[in-house]
């Protein structure tokens, strides 16, 4: 590993690498954009702050969207309605179109790949219904989220991790990524990492960064998402001095398990689970004749919080809802939800094939993040070109914001969005990197980095005092009230952090 | 389980004690073992008496708490709080499993934290697992056929042949079971131990996958797959209920058969 390096002076020890291609990130969208790039015969490191099985992808149950139609009648551009009007009609059309239209061969060479993906009876992948996911433009509901049991992003995670294996790419793993090498022409010129083993700081000079850092529900207090979901590559580009887009767009899950937030994918209500409240009713059937239990995450969740809020919540405090599943037997449930009769029973004391399991929406997904055309690349409107991309720059996965999500995701596009777009900036890449190009030097002076001060001693601080109004303040129904208070409350906490001792280190 | 011994050179100290905030009426004790590179000390064992009502109800919880609230250079790794990353894997109370699996409220008197046995020691509770994840890249854990699959869907596979693979699909390499094998303890760096015998099993019985005969040959071995005793502690601490050990005694039929 660590190819490359020499060490260079200062009271830091800073280690120097130079590649075509760093990823940061180990998630689906950052192995899947490492693979493609090694691949290329770019010299590509993926350079990640856990092993890359443990990313976050690992937690990713119900499935992955494509119109495949090996259950039934499907079609790409039934599913791309679908996407379109699930994300309130705020998404790209155009990238979304791309996303639907290259769903079909990018799961279908995930298979290739080695995917245990569970199977038909005729041996094909097998797919699940799921919320907002409609045949004949909304009609009715179709099976189209391709599943590996309730495991399906552990199984994705696993096998391109096994392909990055087969092609031999360079990991450092449990390197912390820090901050964007800028130069001052605005191109990005490499990336700085942390070693979290010996504390060595390394620095990456790349022809291309490709920031695939996950999503930032971590900056509420309550999510589905792992601990490690804290929004780096957001901050770091905001460092940077570039723009993020959408970061309002916050998705509340429908059904993480009451208090401890772990997700019970929406394949339960997919498998024919349903929701009930205190007086034992299926309210869903009120609010969304049509979809029920099946609508789209936020018209389920705001259904939810509004039983809640006129007094039809459940338990003694009247604060959750229950969901259903005893009733699709105990043969299914073990067939097909394995792992949430396990989660269930850990963290609820559940055994779902008996009782229903009581649930409250949860933060769970980040629609927003860095801005990036259909290639990856990022993007930075300027007056006259309001495509302008940042040289040397692109974003993947949940920290990215193609725009294919609008203001609201439909389930299993996320893994969609993570494999399209990771192979669509592997290829571009492939065109705009030349690994015989020579590797510029980094002028002197050009990374300096308060950042890592911050990292290891002051930001959990500021974390913990933020999320509570974070989590107060922005949820599922934005007021404005409860805005301008939060306001208030980061700028009382951002001045503290600040002052709290946190030094300018500088590189040289 | 059988009994654990720390690694030769280690003599354990007793360290500092952190006692319960006053007011606390839930206390229960933590006992944890902490070594940092930096200072050239021996390992100690450092107590903290914490308040169970302040935390949620799993190790892992208890030890976010200590971090968080009491003493910040506790170092350990977590990420999912689940059971699905594979990260949170240590000793706890003599057995290898997930912190953030095991309920305090299952263990009986203090709660006795350790690193993952007979690996070498990062700092505190990090062990160092390159090693695994090597052994686990020697066995060729990718899919591997010579025939193109069809250029337009997915390869064919029965949901019989699919089930063949449950079990084993799901291993989550928190290495758990790899650590806890005498064996692998007395032979790790020749014996490929239960976590990557399960992987390889995985691949041999993936009815998709045209290598069988090489990856057997590849096991043939009698360090990297026969140091396996069949002491069964790698089931029986799998906390994701996988049972390796009978993958071992699969691959080592399948060799007998080819031998017949
Ligand atoms: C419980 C749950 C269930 C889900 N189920 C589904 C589903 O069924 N279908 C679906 O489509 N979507 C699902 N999602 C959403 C989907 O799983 C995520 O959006 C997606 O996995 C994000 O992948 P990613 O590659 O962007 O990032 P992640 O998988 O989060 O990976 C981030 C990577 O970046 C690395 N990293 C982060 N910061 C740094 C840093 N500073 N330095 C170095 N490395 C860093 C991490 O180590 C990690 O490797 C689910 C999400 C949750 C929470
Ligand atoms: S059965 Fe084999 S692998 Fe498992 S603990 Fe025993 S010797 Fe180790
Ligand atoms: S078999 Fe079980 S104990 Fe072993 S690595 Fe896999 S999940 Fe962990
Ligand atoms: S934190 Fe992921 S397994 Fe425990």
């Amino acid at each position: 590993m660590n190819a490359n390096s020499s060490p260079s002076r200062g009271a830091y020890r800073i280690v120097d690498h130079a590649y075509d291609v760093v990823v940061v990130g180990a998630g689906g969208s950052g192995l899947r954009a490492t693979l493609g790039m090694g691949a290329a015969g770019l010299k590509t490191a993926c350079v990640t702050k856990v092993f890359p099985t443990r990313s976050h992808t690992v937690a990713a149950q119900g499935g992955i969207g494509a119109s495949l139609g090996n259950m039934a009648e499907d079609n790409w551009r039934w599913h791309m309605y679908d996407t379109v009007k699930g994300s309130d009609w705020l998404g790209d059309q155009d990238a979304i179109e791309f996303m639907c239209r290259e769903a079909v061969p990018s799961v279908q060479e995930l298979e290739h790949f080695g995917v245990p993906f569970s199977r038909t009876e005729d041996g094909r992948i097998y797919q699940r219904p799921f919320g907002g996911h409609m045949s004949e433009y909304g009609k009715a509901p179709v099976p189209r989220a391709c599943a590996a049991a309730d495991r399906t992003g552990h199984a994705i995670l696993h096998t391109l991790y096994q392909q990055c294996l087969k092609h031999n790419v360079e990991f450092f793993v449990e390197y912390f990524g820090i901050d964007l090498i800028m130069d001052d022409e605005g191109a990005c010129r490499g990336v700085m990492a942390w070693c979290q083993d010996d504390g060595t700081i390394h620095r990456f000079n790349a022809k291309m960064v490709v920031l695939a850092t996950g999503g930032y529900g971590r900056a509420y207090q309550s999510c589905t998402s792992a601990h490690t979901c804290t929004g780096d590559g957001n901050g770091m580009v905001m460092r940077a001095g570039l723009p993020t887009q959408d970061m309002e767009f916050v998705q509340f899950h429908p059904t993480g398990i009451y208090p401890a937030g772990c997700l019970l994918t929406e394949g339960c209500r997919g498998e024919g689970g349903y929701l009930t409240n205190s007086e034992g009713e299926r309210f869903m059937e009120r609010y969304a004749p049509t979809a029920k239990d099946l609508a789209s995450r936020d018209v389920v969740s705001r259904a939810m919080t509004i039983e809640i809020k006129e007094g039809r919540g459940c338990g003694p405090k009247k604060d959750h809802i229950m969901m259903h599943l005893e009733h699709l037997g105990s043969d299914l449930l073990h067939e097909r939800l394995p792992g949430i009769l396990e989660t269930s029973r850990i963290f609820a004391g559940v055994d779902v094939t008996k009782e229903p399991v009581p649930v409250l929406p949860t933060v769970h997904y980040n629609m927003g993040g860095i801005p990036t055309n259909i290639h990856g690349e990022v993007v930075r409107p300027t007056a006259d070109n309001p495509d302008a991309v940042v040289p040397g720059l692109m974003a993947v996965g949940e920290a990215a914001c193609v725009s294919v999500h609008g203001a609201n995701r439909l389930g299993t596009n996320s893994l969609l969005d993570l494999i399209v777009f990771g192979r669509a900036a592997a290829r571009r890449a492939a065109e705009v990197v030349k690994p015989t190009d020579f590797t510029r030097p980094l002028p002197a002076g050009l990374v300096s980095s308060r950042s890592i001060v911050w990292t290891s001693c002051v930001t959990p601080r500021a974390a913990r005092a933020l999320r509570p109004c974070v989590s107060a303040s922005s949820a599922t129904c934005r007021r404005m009230q409860p805005c301008s208070a939060r306001r208030k409350a980061f700028r009382k906490a951002w001045t503290r952090f600040t002052k709290s001792g946190a030094a300018l280190v500088i590189f040289r | 389980m059988v009994e654990l011994r720390l690694p030769r050179n280690s003599t354990v100290g007793t360290g500092k004690t952190f006692p319960a905030p006053a007011g606390a009426k839930n206390v229960k004790s933590f006992k944890i073992y902490r070594w940092s590179p930096d200072d050239g000390k021996n390992p100690v064992i450092d107590t903290y008496e914490l308040d169970l009502d302040t935390f949620g109800p799993m190790v892992l919880d208890a030890i976010i708490h200590i971090k968080n609230e009491v003493d910040p250079t506790l170092t350990f790794r977590r990420s999912c709080r689940e059971g699905i990353c594979g990260s949170c894997a240590m000793n706890i109370d003599g057995e290898n499993t997930l912190a953030c699996l095991k309920p305090i409220k299952d263990i009986k008197g203090d709660v006795r934290i350790y690193p993952l046995p007979h690996m070498p020691i990062v700092k505190d509770l990090v062990s160092n697992l390159d090693g695994a994840y090597a052994q686990l890249r020697s066995i060729q854990p990718w899919m591997q056929a010579d025939s193109a699959p069809p250029p337009d869907g997915e390869r064919r596979q029965s949901i019989e042949e699919r089930s063949k693979l449950d079990g084993m699909w799901e291993c989550i390499l928190c290495f758990c079971c790899t650590t806890s094998c005498p064996s692998y303890w007395w032979n790790g760096d020749k014996y490929l131990g239960p976590a990557v015998l399960l992987a390889a099993y995985r691949w041999i019985a993936d009815s998709r996958d045209e290598n069988t005969g090489s990856r057997l040959d590849a096991l043939d071995d009698t360090f990297k797959l026969y140091a396996c005793r069949t002491i069964m502690n790698c089931t029986q601490t799998c906390p994701k209920g996988l049972n390796p050990a009978k993958a071992i005694g699969r691959i080592k039929e399948l060799q007998l058969e080819r031998k017949l």
